[in-house]
């Protein structure tokens, strides 16, 4: 498994065209499912499942790019400003990878339940700015009843999709070669450059991982 | 951290120009080309929910306490298979009479469309129609369904167009209380309701009154059902009426509708009628036959107000796209 995080030539193509793979299908959903299901004031935002999942394999640059790209295929599909998804997947896909990724051992149930809480925070900012630009003119509804019902769908969606194209989902395996940090990496395995805020990042959570990591060095 | 910094810079420049540009902005052209490349997907998903519809349809007729949906229920599955299918072209072409009894009566110059999917995100009412630039769709035509009002086309892609609904919150259509020609602007409100504004209190509303378009905007034809009042309500010393109405036309997925290409003469209001709006916003008085006029049969007498009065127009009862708003 070490080694197949380390990543090899053939398995980051492997793992480039599982992740297009996993974003054609969210954007095919996006566009032919979300469109058709509107339960309660919400809605499913598979661009928003894709950029959790990925976020939740650990490579935060990776899951920043992937963040972006599916934000702005959701503000190019929806009729709201372009742009706006795609700064909150961003940023989101950044912190969620900086705070949660690569903690796929824990099981579905726990990173669907972190992702709820990343759906919940993207769709009540994304409402809060809707409302804010005018798009929206309710605050409650904008604030409170979409994003919750919108949250609450996604997260119960985005079940199947860790499941299966998640860190700890049957495609794991192919997911960590590409680049993307295992599960239980450590701090020195992760990739240079990535901002100042990584050694201290690492050492907080060496305490979480406990004894496990300790046994690489 | 540096690929975060550039993304988020590139977000907020497209969402900057986003907001800046016009319709016919780069950025508004590109999600025009994305929505034509996207389309099958739409069509494709549209043509997955229909059956799941039908279904849904089945179980609704079979809760209904009628004897001959009682006897459905004997049937096997693939009987009522049929039967839901059958029951689905029933009401398609019911629902395509209608259209062409809504276009006969108020003679619309149109272009019949089917809804192929709805807003992707919750915070827009809008739906997405099967027709585009190609067939002839243009920025803020107004689109009916076969009972009446059901929004704006606001966006424009190749071969399909988003069209706003008069729920959504954005929208804005100058109205008019059938009976009394009080005059108002009906506004969408995130329940789905609708709001009609500006009704002053000393107009003659009350539940039950059939509310139309009163073609003020230039957008709308008038005479065009959009609701009926649903409450009225006025706090101490209030100017306006608060009134909510019921949306007259169903805006499910899968309805058909018409597009209305352009306006005759006849179906927008002139100067003296909108002179006479603005002098007499709170109407006249209620016909007598008013009990008894639904919103079809009041259609054809709609244009026909008694208003007379100065030239000097204001836009306070205009339609939204006149008046430039929208996205």
């Amino acid at each position: 498994m070490a080694l197949q995080g380390l990543g090899t030539n053939s398995g980051s193509s492997r793992a480039q065209s599982s992740d297009l793979v996993f974003f054609l299908v969210c954007l095919v959903c996006q566009l032919a499912l979300a469109t058709q299901l509107n339960i309660a004031g919400g809605t499913v935002n598979f661009m928003l499942i894709f950029a959790g999942v990925t976020a939740d394999k650990g490579n935060i640059d990776r899951a920043t790019l992937f963040g972006f790209s599916a934000g702005l295929a959701f503000d190019l599909t929806s009729t709201t400003p372009v742009g706006l998804m795609a700064l909150l997947l961003t940023l989101g896909s950044f912190l969620y990878a900086t705070i949660f990724g690569g903690q796929s051992t824990e099981g579905s149930g726990l990173q669907v339940l972190r992702f709820a809480g990343l759906s919940l925070a993207v769709n009540v900012v994304f409402g809060l700015a809707l409302f804010f630009m005018g798009v929206s003119t309710n605050f409650l509804a904008a604030v409170l009843l979409h994003p919750v019902m919108s949250a609450f769908l996604t997260a119960l969606v985005s079940w199947v999709f860790f499941r299966f194209f998640g860190s700890s989902g049957p495609s794991y395996s192919v997911g960590a070669m590409g680049g993307g940090r295992p599960a239980m990496a450590m701090p020195s395995m992760r990739k240079s450059g990535l901002g100042s805020a990584k050694p201290r990042k690492a050492k907080s959570r060496g305490t979480r991982f406990k004894q496990p990591g300790k046994r690489f060095k | 951290m540096r690929p975060l910094i550039v993304l988020c810079a590139v977000s907020l420049v497209l969402c900057f120009f986003y907001m800046r540009e016009g319709d016919a902005g780069l950025i508004h052209s590109v999600r025009s080309v994305t929505n034509t490349i996207a389309s099958p997907v739409r069509y494709l998903g549209s043509a997955v929910a229909t059956p799941f519809n039908a279904v849904g349809n089945v179980v609704e007729n079979l809760a209904t306490p009628q004897e001959s949906y009682d006897e459905l229920k004997k049937k096997n599955d693939e009987l009522t298979t049929k039967v839901a299918e059958l029951q689905e072209q029933a009401n398609t072409a019911e629902r395509l009479q209608g259209l062409l009894d809504i276009q006969s009566t108020y003679n619309l110059q149109s272009t019949a469309a089917r809804i192929i999917g709805t807003s992707s995100d919750a915070w827009t009412s809008t739906v997405t129609i099967d027709k585009g630039s190609k067939d002839g769709i243009e920025l803020n035509m107004p689109v009916s369904g076969s009972s009446g009002v059901i929004g704006q086309v606001i966006e424009v892609s190749l071969n399909t167009s988003t069209v706003r609904l008069i729920t959504d919150e954005n929208s804005g259509v100058s109205a008019m209380v059938q009976d009394t020609r009080a005059q108002g602007m009906v506004k969408g409100q995130p329940d789905g309701t609708l709001l009609l504004e500006y009704v002053t209190t000393d107009s003659d509303v009350k539940e039950g009154d059939i509310v139309v378009t009163s073609g003020i905007g230039g957008v709308y034809p008038k005479g065009l059902p959009i609701g009926t009042v649903q409450s009225v309500s006025a706090e101490a010393n209030a100017v306006y009426y608060t009134i909510v109405l019921k949306a007259q036309a169903n805006m499910e997925n899968n309805e058909e509708v018409l597009v209305i290409t352009s306006l005759i003469d006849e179906q927008a209001a002139t100067n003296e009628e909108v002179s006479s709006a603005n002098a007499t916003p709170q109407g006249g008085a209620r016909s007598s036959e008013s009990g008894d006029k639904s919103g079809s049969e009041g259609s054809s007498d709609a244009s026909s107000g008694d208003e007379t009065g100065s030239s000097d127009a204001s836009d306070e009862y205009t339609d939204s796209a006149s008046t430039g708003e929208g996205e």
